[in-house]
């Protein structure tokens, strides 16, 4: 037999070995997974909310897993509107003109009103097309009182180099719709509010007329209220998994994340405040809801090692995301796994945060300036920073159950007081510090 | 200690994990795995005994009640086989394409020209002229279902069997726990594990030469390892020592072979296949391995 420029059996082979033992009668059947978990989050005099997952996992003949998990989600409380402190008392409506809700001066406007509970559901096949190659088909849809989404996806990964090498491709698009309550506002209309008479504030009684007096523009919100508003969001990842030794595991990936349509947050406002002349410098003098571009390209690279050290793991991450909106931020991320005793362990981490803000980010409009083409005062858009510390601890109980407890704490802080402020408004803390703290128990049993 | 699980199995407490171990096959079979419970190993214990004898007693040739041994009956007749045998066969016969001729799973009446005990041999030339005429997997007519011998052929799934016991007991065990474990049947090994963070087994490369001193050692966490080769089986043929791999082409051993191979692979059958390809290979053993780009020991 000629052993020059043979080609290795090896490839062959394995796909033979595979169709020999992959498909033994006894041992396919499958074997089920159930993850669940209940999450407490809430941040300190803003939002609460609360979320329950389940998720079903199941192997089936041929090497194909199932997977379906359902989701749901309960939020309430106060969210920063965008607008800024007044000194004296500001009422907001909603869009649909219900549920209006009172600043107190001197407070960055929450809007209190804010209530929904989400509820999405994920379902996955994958496949394996030969020994080396998986295909994952994925489907999505989510819904809440105001907004749907509902999309699907693919992917595809292969093994190569003896799999020390995993690459993988995906794809996926999903449509969404929001319709929120009254219609999606116009772009930089006006919203109907009013300074409120109060007992502490003899000197503020001012309305802040309604601009909206354009018939046309009424019945444009009648039909769009019908349709809401549709957003296109088209994602592709590409990633590479290398085994470094047998220790140590790197993973690289790219993604390219497309969205258009409707991209304003329809609950967010900007201020327009009086300017620098006025005898009410940064008092506001109405309120607009936001305006941003109808299209947004995110592209992000990350890295992330993995140690595995007789029992303990160390993985270290980093990602850096920009757009053209202007947002860049990098992510770094670093988990420590401590096996305590047999099948317990414990988990810190701890992550840091920190972005810089899109072009059209305006903590405040000016009254007279000229009016931008977008405008945003979403605190999501601004400049800030963020730390996360967590931990958390995982035992076995019984046979294929496994229990985690854990908890985190997260701290946001921005420019307190951006250069850009004047008049009053110098006073205020235009970005307060956030805090949140979260605690989590997830419960998985393979049977 | 004897466990209630299974008659002639025992479960022993070692370290971090348990020993199972139970006599099957002509070896001495082992299944270390890393549970919580005793009766969790006990559970797996009894699948994995059950699961090898049942392949023990099914490719057997030394039985008479099974279908290997109606299929080498020598009737002339075509056998229909089940889908694992099938699945066997099938894989039997891509092996003897993908060696050119080499792993031949009819080669076994050769034998019968040869001793190797260590003794000078003389051998019969017409004998295995004649024995010859018997071997050649091109000589049956294999559908994927039926399978038909020439008269005076049989078939020898033992070259296979060991492995793929070792798989299916693993994988068996693998899918009962859910636990890091490795099945060793005799040097015939596969492992399984879904943990990243389990310590790898170590398993020792014996010295063919010196029984208990290792040569060499793989940390297996998943994967397949098989060693070809037995230092004690070989004849003395005009003063040069032949092991006992014999080349179904020429009815002879295989000159210069290793005294033994050791492969690792992702399945034990797997590994087994390139061990006994390398040492059919005989002096180029290492060249074959090295083209395969497995990480093997040759032992000369």
């Amino acid at each position: 037999m000629q052993l020059t420029n043979r080609p290795p059996l090896r490839g062959a082979l394995s796909a033979l070995t595979a169709a020999l033992l992959g498909t033994g009668a006894a041992a396919s059947e499958g074997r089920n997974r159930v993850e669940s978990s209940i999450l407490l989050y809430s941040e300190v005099d803003r939002v609460q909310a609360a979320e329950a997952i389940i998720g079903l996992g199941r192997a089936l003949k041929g090497d194909r897993m199932l997977s379906a998990r359902l989701t749901l989600d309960g939020l309430t409380g106060a969210s920063p509107n965008g607008a800024t402190p007044s000194a004296r008392v500001q009422t907001f409506t909603r869009p649909s003109g219900e549920g209006g809700y009172s600043v107190k001066p001197g407070e960055i406007p929450l809007d209190d009103t804010f209530k929904d509970t989400r509820y999405s559901f994920d379902g996955s096949l994958a496949q394996p097309l030969d020994r080396l190659t998986t295909i994952v088909l994925g489907a999505h849809y989510s819904g809440e009182h105001d907004y749907t989404s509902l999309g699907a996806s693919v992917g595809l990964s292969r093994d190569l180099n003896r799999k020390n090498t995993t690459l993988s491709a995906s794809a996926a698009y999903s449509r969404d719709r929001v319709r929120p309550e009254g219609g999606p506002p116009d772009p930089l209309s006006s919203m109907s509010a009013r300074a409120d008479d109060d007992d502490d504030d003899d000197a503020g009684e001012r309305e802040l007329a309604a601009q909206d007096d354009d018939g046309d523009d009424d019945d444009d919100e009648d039909r769009e209220s019908d349709a809401g508003e549709g957003k296109n969001v088209y994602d592709v990842v590409f990633g590479l998994t290398q085994v470094l030794n047998r220790q140590t595991v790197l993973r690289l990936n790219y993604s390219y994340n497309h969205s258009s349509g409707y991209l304003n947050d329809p609950y967010k406002i900007v201020s327009v405040v009086q300017g620098p002349g006025g005898p009410d410098a940064g008092e506001p003098v109405d309120y607009l809801y936001e305006a941003r571009p109808d299209g947004r390209a995110k592209q992000a690279v990350f890295a992330q090692l993995r140690r595995y050290l007789s029992g303990h793991t160390i993985d270290l991450s980093y990602r850096y995301f920009w757009d053209d909106w202007g947002v860049t931020s990098q992510t770094v991320e670093l988990f420590y796994r401590l096996p305590v005793k047999a099948g317990h362990a414990l988990q810190p981490h701890v992550r840091w945060y920190r972005q810089t803000e899109a072009d059209f980010y305006r903590v405040f409009l000016v009254e007279a300036a000229p009016a931008p083409a977008h405008a945003s005062a979403d605190y999501r858009l601004a400049p800030f920073h963020a730390v996360t510390a967590g931990l958390q601890y995982l035992f076995p109980v019984g046979q294929g159950v496994q229990v985690s407890l854990g908890g985190e704490y997260y701290h946001q802080a921005g420019d307190i007081s951006p250069p850009r402020s004047m008049g009053v408004l110098s006073t205020y803390e235009l970005f307060p510090d956030m805090d949140a703290v979260m605690v989590r128990a997830g419960f998985d049993y393979e049977f | 200690m004897n466990s209630k699980a299974a008659p002639e199995c025992s479960v022993r407490k070692g370290g971090s994990h348990w020993t199972i171990s139970f006599s099957a096959m002509a070896s001495p079979c082992e299944i270390l795995i890393r549970c919580r419970r005793r009766s969790e190993a006990e559970h797996v214990a009894s699948l994995a005994a059950a699961e090898t004898r049942r392949i023990e007693r099914k490719l057997s040739r030394y039985r008479d009640d099974n279908i290997i041994h109606a299929i080498n009956a020598g009737t002339g007749a075509a056998v229909e086989v089940d889908d694992e045998l099938a699945r066997l066969l099938t894989y039997a016969d891509q092996c003897y394409r993908l060696s050119g001729g080499l792993f031949d799973i009819t080669s076994g009446v050769l034998r019968r020209a040869w001793k190797f005990d260590g003794s000078t041999a003389s051998p019969d030339r017409d004998l295995i002229e004649s024995l010859l005429g018997r071997v050649g997997w091109e000589k049956v007519e294999w559908d994927g279902r039926r399978l038909r011998l020439q008269p005076g052929m049989e078939i020898d799934l033992g070259g296979l069997g060991k492995e793929y016991a070792a798989d299916r007991a693993a994988d068996l065990a693998f899918r009962a726990s859910g636990a890091p474990l490795m099945a060793n049947f005799g040097g015939d090994i596969r492992a399984l594990s879904a943990d990243p963070d389990s310590p790898p087994w170590v398993v020792g490369i014996e010295d063919p030469l010196r029984e208990g001193t290792a040569v060499g050692r793989i940390d297996l966490s998943n994967g397949g390892v098989a060693t070809s080769g037995d230092a004690r089986r070989f004849c003395l043929v005009e003063g040069v020592r032949l092991g006992h791999i014999l080349n179904p082409r020429t009815g002879w051993p295989v000159a210069d072979a290793p005294r033994s191979v050791t492969v690792l692979g992702d399945y034990c059958v797997e590994a087994g296949f390139l061990a006994t390809l390398a040492m059919l290979h005989g002096r180029a053993a290492e060249d074959f391995l090295a083209g395969e780009k497995v990480p093997y020991h040759c032992i000369r």
